[in-house]
């Protein structure tokens, strides 16, 4: 029950006398009789006798018994009254109680706190200086270790010292009775060399004489085996510096290539995709810069060259370690990239199965090939067979070989006649043309030259009746005027334009070409001409 | 592979001439020479005393001994067995003597490191150099020979001298900026020095071949420091190997260190191969496993009370053709590691069951030969590892080797004797002239 109920409860006025003066509103004219029974009822509820007797309906009171009761009611009044204060009054007495309680109650739970925090802070402080102990146990036992050690070395020093310092001293001593010995012996035994003859120099060539020049050499002799040296080094380093510049660039372009290729596909680096077409950019500005002068070392472009590098490399590393950290989870719907992790299982698993499909193949296949080897387990077969195969691979082998030899021997009759006739083509050829030599001169002999502009008409008579005679013409057709420069060629010479010429030949042998349109020949030329004994003419159309 | 017979040596002395004719031995006083293909004696000749030191010219006419007792220094003529020189360096004594490059002239130095005298076999002139360092490579000549450089120690401080073999004029003269100089290196290609300090300070300085200095490397401090160096055939790499069991290698270019080799005891390089030697039973011959990584090593815990410690590397080899190296790491005496110079990375392992004594590469072929003081000899190529038993009746203790210079047979040497061994061609394979190595191969 709550405090403030119990007030209100016992702040509750007790019953106001003034409240029973006014009352009559309890007992009127009317309801007597009722007023009785019930004043009876309560009253022997109460334990007290009857006040009313009830005896044929007259109103009997009794006033003895009635003030007996009203005494004792007030009696019981009283003490009521009574107890009711006393127990007020403890009411009071305990809620204050309470009141004292619950402050101390809250004090004391302040007062907990307060100590909780205060053993917590006191807790810390404890185990402070607790990892305070053992770090300076720990320094202390290291501090110990040193000592020891130093200790130890200083004592290995000092063994060495004692040990040099006793060498010299014994080497001192044996100073000083050398010394002594020296200083007292008679004799002194001089320090000397003898030999049979002087050799000469390993290198052949005299002594020098030392002067300033010889010393000056041997300065420069110095500082060129030097120089030398850190020529051979430079080169060297030189040459390993290029070498590695040019495995730097290259891993830096394929850096740029790996990490262009993977972020052209991730929607999400689209910036960063852009920051790289601008690194791309100065990349490849680099690159021109550098491939220029390869061996340039400036610092500017080394410093360039390796940042450069380092930026691609943290690039390369972030991207490779994000590709693991989503290698290792299983995500759905990532980037088409990144293979899911079952996806991946069950490839690998299928792989496997072919791989193992692959070898059961393998297997079967070598067994076949055992047993076909193998089968032929009884050698007579086996031999019979094989022989069987020779014996037809022989005959196929025979025939062939009769069919060879056969066009052989028909080749070989056919070059022989080839060649019977070739020798008599030679001959007949020979003959040929010694007749048509014979002809040709007579023909020439006998025609005149006279009338060297005789209209070419004439010619053409001439000509066309040669022709018909003409045993080259004969023998071997008409020819153009193309084929004739062609032979004439042939003949060391070349006509210049297409004219009417006559030349003389004997054999192979050009003597004289004339040119018979528009020339006019000297006299000595007709004579030659006229004598000689070969003699072609060439005209427009052909040659004769 | 054919072995000859075997012939008497004394103090290890048993050396081939530089043209590769004749092999010289020394037994006791005496100098054989014989011819290297029928081993038989071509001259035999007397000296003083008991030789200590023998050495060919560079022309292979002539050959020093050297009596450190007697202080007398012998020169013996190939062509004229009847000439003879002496040098008698009297009460001053000698410690160490070696011929100039040209072969005319001899460099003695003399007892307490006092000076070095120049003889001269052509002339009568003597240089004498003043100040000469005592330490573990105090004098080098370059490869051409034209060169020679001398470490010199005045008033507490280090000084490098660099003269000209020719007529012994001090070409130039320079402060090293070393604490306490060990040894100095030409380069192969003479134009680079490498100075390197005692064991007490890593420190390394390159110098050039006109005194300036190029770079300076230091790795670590205070702990002790280099043990040894050497030069990449083609002067392109220069191995360091220091006390802290590990090689690292300059290159020539920026002199800066490009790897570090380590030796640690358990393998787990997978491309290596690791060959152990395993000990089966006499009569068979010993091949060797190849065992499965990762592999232990075994390793030998030196004694922290001594100086000089048996720890760290101390020997480095390149092969003739710049491709390998073979080191050794003194707290594991018993395995050589060869690394690939072309991957920078360790190519294989050799175990055997005695501390590795010697090993060398042959001069033309990337073979490498190495003994461990048994009767075996073990070869190692690229293609595998082969170990062959020396058949001479008694035992012969292989307890070092070198091999001719043509590449073809090796000089094993043991205590009292020496043996020769043929080889074949067809381990090992071609010829290979050294090549620089360039990185774009990689």
């Amino acid at each position: 029950m709550s405090p403030s109920r119990l007030y209100t409860a016992s702040v509750m006025p007790p019953l106001p006398l003034s409240s029973f003066s006014v009352s009559s509103n309890f007992c009127t004219e009317e309801n007597v009789s009722e007023c009785i029974l019930y004043i009876n009822q309560e009253l022997s509820s109460l334990c007290f006798p009857p006040i009313f007797q009830n005896s044929d309906n007259i109103r009997d009171l009794d006033a003895v018994v009635a003030l007996n009761n009203i005494y004792d009611l007030l009696q019981l009044h009283r003490r009521a009254v009574g107890m009711m204060e006393e127990m007020e009054v403890e009411q009071l007495k305990s809620s204050s109680d309470l009141h004292y309680q619950h402050l101390t109650n809250s004090r004391l739970k302040d007062q907990l706190e307060l100590s909780k925090k205060e053993n917590m802070r006191l807790h810390e402080r404890e185990r402070q200086l607790e990892t305070n102990l053992k770090s300076l146990q720990n320094c202390l036992k290291d501090t110990k270790e040193e000592v020891q050690r130093l200790q130890g070395i200083i004592a290995s020093r000092a063994t060495q010292y004692n040990h040099d310092i006793k060498r010299r001293e014994r080497e001192h001593n044996r100073v000083k009775e050398r010394l002594n010995q020296l200083l007292i012996a008679k004799k002194e035994n001089k320090q000397g060399m003898e030999v049979l003859n002087y050799v000469g120099r390993s290198d052949g060539r005299r002594c020098l004489w030392k002067t300033g020049k010889t010393e000056s050499r041997h300065e420069g002799d110095m500082y060129k085996t030097l120089l030398n040296e850190f020529d051979n080094r430079q080169r060297e380093l030189m040459v390993e510096n290029i070498e590695l510049k040019k495995v730097l660039q290259q891993m830096k372009r394929e850096m740029v290539g790996v990490l262009n290729s993977k972020e052209m596909s991730q929607k999400k680096e689209k910036q960063s995709n852009d920051i790289d077409q601008s690194t791309l950019q100065t990349n490849s500005d680099e690159d021109e810069l550098l491939k220029g002068h390869p061996e340039m070392s400036c610092d500017h472009a080394r410093e360039k060259l390796t940042n450069s590098i380092r930026q691609q490399w943290r690039k390369l590393k972030h991207h490779v370690e994000r590709l693991d950290s989503q290698a290792s989870m299983v995500q759905d719907g990532d980037s088409e990239e990144v293979i899911s992790k079952q996806l991946h299982e069950e490839e690998m698993e299928r792989l496997k199965l072919e791989i193992q499909q692959c070898k059961e193949f393998i297997q079967t296949q070598q067994q076949l090939l055992q047993q076909q080897l193998n089968t032929p387990c009884d050698e007579e077969t086996a031999a019979v067979l094989n022989d069987s195969y020779m014996l037809e691979e022989k005959e196929r082998l025979k025939e062939e070989w009769k069919v060879f030899e056969e066009q052989r021997k028909n080749f070989e009759m056919e070059r022989r006649n080839f060649t019977e006739a070739a020798i008599r083509l030679g001959h007949e050829r020979k003959c040929f043309e010694d007749d048509r030599a014979m002809w040709l001169k007579h023909q020439f002999l006998n025609t005149t030259f006279a009338d060297q502009m005789k209209p070419q008409s004439r010619m053409a008579d001439e000509f066309s009746k040669l022709r018909e005679k003409c045993l080259l013409c004969l023998k071997y057709g008409y020819f153009s005027h193309k084929n004739c420069i062609d032979l004439l060629q042939e003949a060391f010479i070349y006509p210049l334009e297409p004219c009417e010429a006559c030349f003389i030949m004997e054999a192979r042998t050009l003597f004289n070409v004339f040119w018979t349109v528009e020339q006019k020949h000297p006299p000595t030329a007709l004579i030659q001409l006229r004598s000689a004994r070969t003699i072609f003419y060439i005209t427009q159309i052909g040659f004769v | 592979m054919n072995f000859s017979e075997v012939f008497k040596q004394s103090n290890q002395l048993c050396k081939v001439s530089p043209d590769g004719k004749y092999l010289a031995t020394c037994v006791q006083y005496r100098l054989v020479v014989r011819d290297i293909n029928s081993l038989q004696i071509v001259h035999l000749y007397t000296c003083l005393d008991q030789v200590m030191h023998m050495e060919w010219s560079s022309d292979s006419l002539f050959i020093l001994c050297a009596m450190y007792k007697r202080g007398l220094v012998q020169v013996w003529s190939l062509e004229q067995p009847d000439w003879h020189c002496k040098i008698d360096e009297g009460s001053i004594g000698l410690v160490s003597s070696r011929w100039s490059p040209d072969g005319r002239h001899i460099l003695n130095t003399t007892e307490f490191n006092l000076r070095v005298t120049v003889w001269s076999l052509c002339t009568k002139a003597v240089s004498y150099i003043k100040y000469p360092k005592a330490c573990q490579k105090g004098v080098d000549f370059s490869a051409d020979g034209r060169y020679m450089a001398l470490a010199e120690r005045r008033e507490c401080k280090d000084y490098i001298s660099v003269f000209v073999c020719d007529d012994w004029h001090l070409l130039r003269h320079f402060e090293s900026e070393t604490q306490d100089l060990a040894g100095l290196e030409w380069s192969p290609n003479s134009c680079v020095l490498a100075v390197w300090d005692s064991c007490l300070e890593y420190k390394i300085l390159l110098y050039s071949l006109d005194g300036r200095l190029l770079s300076l490397y230091s790795a670590y401090e205070w702990s002790l420091g280099i043990k040894s160096v050497a030069w990449s055939p083609s002067s392109q790499f220069l191995a360091v190997g220091s006390y802290d069991e590990k090689v690292r290698i300059l290159n020539h270019i920026t002199w800066k260190k490009i790897t570090e080799f380590e030796h640690p005891a358990t393998i787990i390089n997978t491309k290596a191969v690791v060959f152990k030697e395993v000990e089966k039973r006499p009569t068979c011959l010993v091949s060797d496993e190849i065992t499965q990584l990762p592999a232990q090593v075994p390793v030998i815990k030196p004694d922290p009370d001594r100086a000089n410690p048996k720890i760290g590397i101390s020997t480095l080899a390149f092969s003739a053709d710049n491709r390998f190296l073979a080191t050794k790491n003194d707290n594991m005496p018993q395995s050589l590691w060869v690394w690939d110079m072309q991957r920078l990375s360790l190519l294989a392992v050799l175990e055997q069951t005695a501390p590795v004594r010697c090993f060398v590469w042959d001069p033309r072929r990337p073979r490498l030969a190495l003994c461990t003081g048994n009767t075996k000899v073990y070869l190692w190529s690229p293609a595998g590892c082969v170990s062959v038993n020396v058949p001479v009746e008694g035992s012969f203790q292989v307890q070092s080797l070198f091999w001719h210079c043509s590449g073809s047979s090796l000089v094993l040497l043991s205590k009292e004797h020496v043996c020769l061994c043929y080889l074949n061609s067809c381990f090992g394979g071609p010829n290979i002239s050294h090549k620089h190595i360039t990185f774009m191969s990689l």
